[in-house]
């Protein structure tokens, strides 16, 4: 029984310890502000190399459920988000703590976290195999659709400015299209260096866009990092009453969480801003939120640590990345000879299980590292960044380095660096840019296996319905904010 | 407190540089006949992958039974469908201790344009190991042979759509089987891998496929799965019928005189010395005779067959003869993506800019920026990973001032922290070395 095998194998001492160790790194580097869980996963990456591919999933998911979390602490004691993930923590947590209640901020945190964790588990158990099973009636056309779909729905809704956010897509896949045509088998765009051949590696260009960039930031921001809030002697478990109150929030954030989640291309920081927004039209004092209302913080980490498993879900079932944490679980999988999709539930059902068995796991776990050690973790977030950078630094260049042996990547992962702190410092946002450069090999793939087998004709991508229904989706999502924005005007001109 | 730290990380680094001193010595010893370090298995394609699988248990008997004096180890090099990989032994010293491990990959890569070398670049030092190739199609397929297969391609060319990527082995035999039997065209489509082309078969968007006989005996469903979850074999095209495969006749027996099949070689750098080609092909012999080792390939269902010397390089020389016949050329003119984007990219990029100008005044960041210790540190950085691929200076050494020199930069040598910054850029520069080489496995630069 895969189930078995896959339970036995996360109940080994190894397995435990991975669990253990990879919360416990992703929920401390979730609490130090400036590192994100995707870096660290970035990071362990080139770690699990060698490892057993359960061995593997189970270390990565582990860091991620615990970075997602961790990042509450940051938010609520220093109002500075661990993880983009826990931005809307920041909005009632730190008002909260600061009227002189940061152990209850952080109480109600982590219980709503679980929650959310818990209840977007059950519907990555529930639904990941029915929807792996439908997405063999998927062929290239479905595929390209759907891509196209993601890319738009994480440029109109992921940033600020559509312009920018298209543009940031835009640039991520013409950066993934130097190397070996996907297609016809080609060199293209090599400038004539053959180490180009194979294009940008994923991981470079990741460690390169998010751990290296931010050390660039920290060394060139002048500022001192401010004092956080400390954490006084009153009781940090939550009770029965807390739980009860605030159950019906809970799995309404955490239902609105998978959802958005399970939209290919948008992650946490969406699902929580949504589950926020609802809470609060939802409520009968929506004027309390913002100053340190006990709603918002719970809406805010059921919503964002509930994108997990529904982000999981597509990632599984037709291995199409969530967000850009997924993006790097899809290389991870792919790096261990795995393609997912319908096939891995049969081919390897044991990683399908494990991958399901170490998010549970990991939560629990979350919370226990959340309780034992929230008070050594609030004063984590005032590290010495002399001691830190430094040694990130080396990680970034052995990261890079390990997965193909080649120098090369190292100045790769540089100049990502460079280009994803000049992207920033322009306001282009980085996830389409990573979005981009995930998806646009998959969805290039795709489209030209279909136009080989129509011998070049287009228009299946209009006529077949599933495919329609993407691109038709698409628009609209496109079209909304612009004839929203103009609607408003039109009303302010009235 | 401080003092236990203290004295902690001063033991861990003594340890350490123990271990280092000791690497050194060990290092100093080694003589110059050949083999005297270990020799490198490059494999163009990932860990885990099928050329991986392949070679590992071979390169573990080795290892294990000490035929040769030093161990084998892979080097896993991919990408660019196996050209890095390749052109990494083809510009390597030849002096044995960089070797490749490749399919028929490296013929096709060349004749198709994906690489300006080929086999004619390397001396061939053996072929291990024989992947049978099938042609499958899905269960409730109208076709019982090839010859119907080939039938429906000629009565009407290009429809059938075969699951080929463009310039692969694959792609190779399909033209071969369409020249068998005149008249007849498939519609070639590059479809991925071999998970990718079961799907597309299964879904009904290819009608048929060329798979490894270890990819059918993975994906094949149990009998009594329905007709149209299941795939089926056409045909073999090995040479003689597959125990593996009661009752599959060879396209050879149904008439189409065809026979295809890929094997691993092993190849060294022009002009490696004879002795060492040798002494490599006599290890391999004996890997291959191996009982451990047959097991381990049987599971992959690869045949164990094994030549070297005058026979592999005639039969290398065969394939090569036999594919340059067929002309490769792309069956559908694809559109230009990379212009189509760049044309979007720049569209935006007006856009942006535009709005950009019109909104400028407006700070684009309010925080305050030192950006001379950012260049500063970014300097180091960069001095850093060129004195890493230019010179021989040892990781760990170089790692150690690196790290404290940033550290101290980005506390701006503040006393009071250079010594603990000190401590942790030992163990840090030492320790990556130590953990990532015996725990993982990875060679640092």
């Amino acid at each position: 029984m895969p189930i078995q095998e896959a339970i036995s194998q996360l109940c080994s001492p190894m397995g435990l310890f991975l669990v253990v160790l990879g919360t416990t790194l992703g929920v401390f580097v979730g609490a130090i502000p400036g590192l994100t869980g995707t870096m660290l996963i970035a990071l362990a990456l080139p770690l699990t190399y060698g490892q057993d591919t359960g061995y593997a999933m189970t270390l990565l998911i582990s860091i991620y459920v615990g970075a997602i979390s961790g990042g509450m602490i940051t938010s609520t004691l220093l109002r500075m988000p661990g993880t983009p993930a826990s931005i809307v923590t920041t909005l009632d947590g730190y008002p909260l703590a600061k009227n002189g209640k940061p152990e209850r901020a952080l109480s109600l945190g982590v219980m709503a976290s679980f929650m959310g964790g818990m209840i977007s588990w059950g519907f990555l158990v529930l639904l990941s195999k029915p929807i792996a099973q439908l997405s063999t009636k998927f062929g290239p056309f479905e595929y390209f659709s759907l891509v196209m779909m993601a890319l738009v729905l994480i440029a109109s809704i992921g940033g600020k400015s559509l312009s920018r956010s298209l543009l940031a897509g835009v640039l991520g896949i013409l950066f993934s299209m130097p190397g070996i045509s996907p297609a016809t088998g080609q060199p293209r765009l090599t400038l004539g260096l053959t180490a180009l051949n194979d294009g940008f590696e994923l991981v470079p260009v990741l460690v390169g866009m998010f751990a290296m960039n931010q050390i660039l930031k920290e060394t060139t921001s002048g500022g001192a990092i401010p004092r956080a809030i400390g954490l006084g002697k009153k009781r940090i478990l939550p009770r029965w009453k807390d739980f009860s109150s605030h159950l019906i929030n809970m799995i309404r954030s955490s239902v609105i969480g998978t959802s958005i989640g399970i939209l290919p291309g948008i992650g946490a920081n969406i699902g929580s801003v949504t589950a926020y927004a609802v809470a609060r039209s939802t409520s009968k004092e929506p004027e309390k939120f913002g100053t340190g209302h006990e709603p918002g913080i719970v809406a805010a980490e059921a919503s964002n640590n509930a994108t997990i498993g529904g982000a999981l879900i597509p990632l599984i079932a037709m291995g199409i990345p969530g967000s850009v944490v997924e993006a790097v679980l899809l290389g991870a999988l792919v790096l261990h000879g795995l393609q997912p999709g319908p096939r891995l539930f049969t081919d390897s059902p044991v990683v399908v299980y494990t991958i399901m068995g170490a998010m549970f796991l990991a939560n629990v776990v979350m919370v226990i590292v959340m309780f034992g050690s929230m008070r050594f973790l609030a004063r984590m977030a005032s590290i010495p960044r002399a001691y830190l950078l430094p040694v990130i630094v080396l990680f970034c260049v052995i990261g890079s380095f390990a997965l193909s042996n080649r120098l090369f990547d190292v100045w790769v992962m540089l100049g990502f660096g460079v280009l994803g702190f000049l992207l920033e410092r322009v306001k282009i946002p980085l996830a389409p840019f990573v979005i981009g450069f995930v998806l646009w090999p998959i969805a290039e793939t795709k489209l030209s296996a279909g136009l080989m087998s129509t011998n070049g004709d287009w228009l299946p991508i209009l006529t077949r319905p599933i495919s329609a229904t993407f691109i038709f989706m698409a628009v609209v999502m496109l079209l909304i904010p612009r004839l929203r924005s103009r609607f408003q005007r039109k009303e302010a001109e009235l | 407190m401080r003092r236990v730290i203290h004295g902690i990380a001063i033991l861990v680094i003594l340890v350490l540089i123990v271990w280092k001193v000791a690497q050194a010595m060990a290092l100093l010893k080694a003589d110059d006949s050949y083999p005297s370090k270990p020799i490198e298995i490059v494999i163009p394609y990932d860990a885990g992958g099928g050329s991986d699988s392949f070679v590992r248990p071979v390169i573990k008997v080795i290892a294990d039974e000490g035929w040769i004096d030093e161990p084998f180890v892979v080097l896993n090099q991919p990408g660019g469908s196996g050209t890095i990989g390749s052109r990494l032994v083809k510009e390597a010293r030849p002096d044995g201790y960089r070797i490749l491990c490749h399919h028929e990959s490296m013929i096709t890569a060349e004749l198709s344009g994906a690489a300006n070398f080929g086999a004619a670049d390397f001396e061939v030092v053996a072929q291990t190991g024989e992947i049978v190739l099938l042609i499958i199609v899905r269960e409730d397929a109208p076709y019982e042979t090839i010859v119907d297969l080939l039938e429906a391609a000629k009565q009407s060319p290009a429809t059938i759509r075969f699951g080929a990527n463009i310039g692969s082995p694959a792609h190779f035999t399909a033209m071969n089987l369409e020249a068998a039997h005149p008249g007849a065209k498939f519609n070639l489509v590059t479809s991925g891998g071999g998970q990718t082309r079961y799907t597309e078969i299964i879904g009904q968007h290819l009608d048929a496929g060329i798979f490894s006989l270890a990819e059918y005996l993975k994906f094949r469903s149990p009998e009594g799965t329905l007709a149209d979850r299941n795939i089926r074999v056409l045909a073999c095209l090995s040479e003689k019928p597959h125990p593996e495969l009661p009752g599959v006749e060879t396209c050879v027996e149904q008439g189409v005189d065809v026979t295809s099949s890929n094997a691993y070689y092993w190849w060294a750098p022009k002009g490696t010395p004879l002795e060492v080609q040798e002494l490599i092909a006599g290890t391999l012999e004996k890997a291959m005779q191996y009982p451990e080792v047959q097991e381990r390939l049987a599971e992959q269902a690869i045949d164990p067959t094994f030549s070297d010397g005058e026979a592999v390089r005639q039969r290398v020389a065969d394939r090569v003869t036999l594919l340059e016949s067929f002309a490769v050329e792309a069956e559908n003119e694809l559109p230009n993506f990379p212009a189509y984007i760049a044309v979007v990219a720049l569209g935006l990029l007006i856009v942006v800019g535009n709005s950009t100008w019109r909104h400028r005044g407006e700070s684009l960041g309010d925080e305050s920026v030192d950006l001379k210790r950012g260049v500063l540190c970014f300097l180091v950085l960069l001095a850093y990973v060129a004195l890493l691929e230019f010179t021989a200076l040892p990781f760990s050494l170089l790692s150690v001032f690196l790290i404290f020199l940033m550290g101290a930069l980005i506390c701006d040598w503040d006393r009071k922290r250079l010594l603990l910054l000190a401590e942790i850029a030992l163990i840090a520069g030492l320790g990556t070395e130590f953990i990532f080489g015996s725990f993982f496995g990875v060679s640092l630069p």
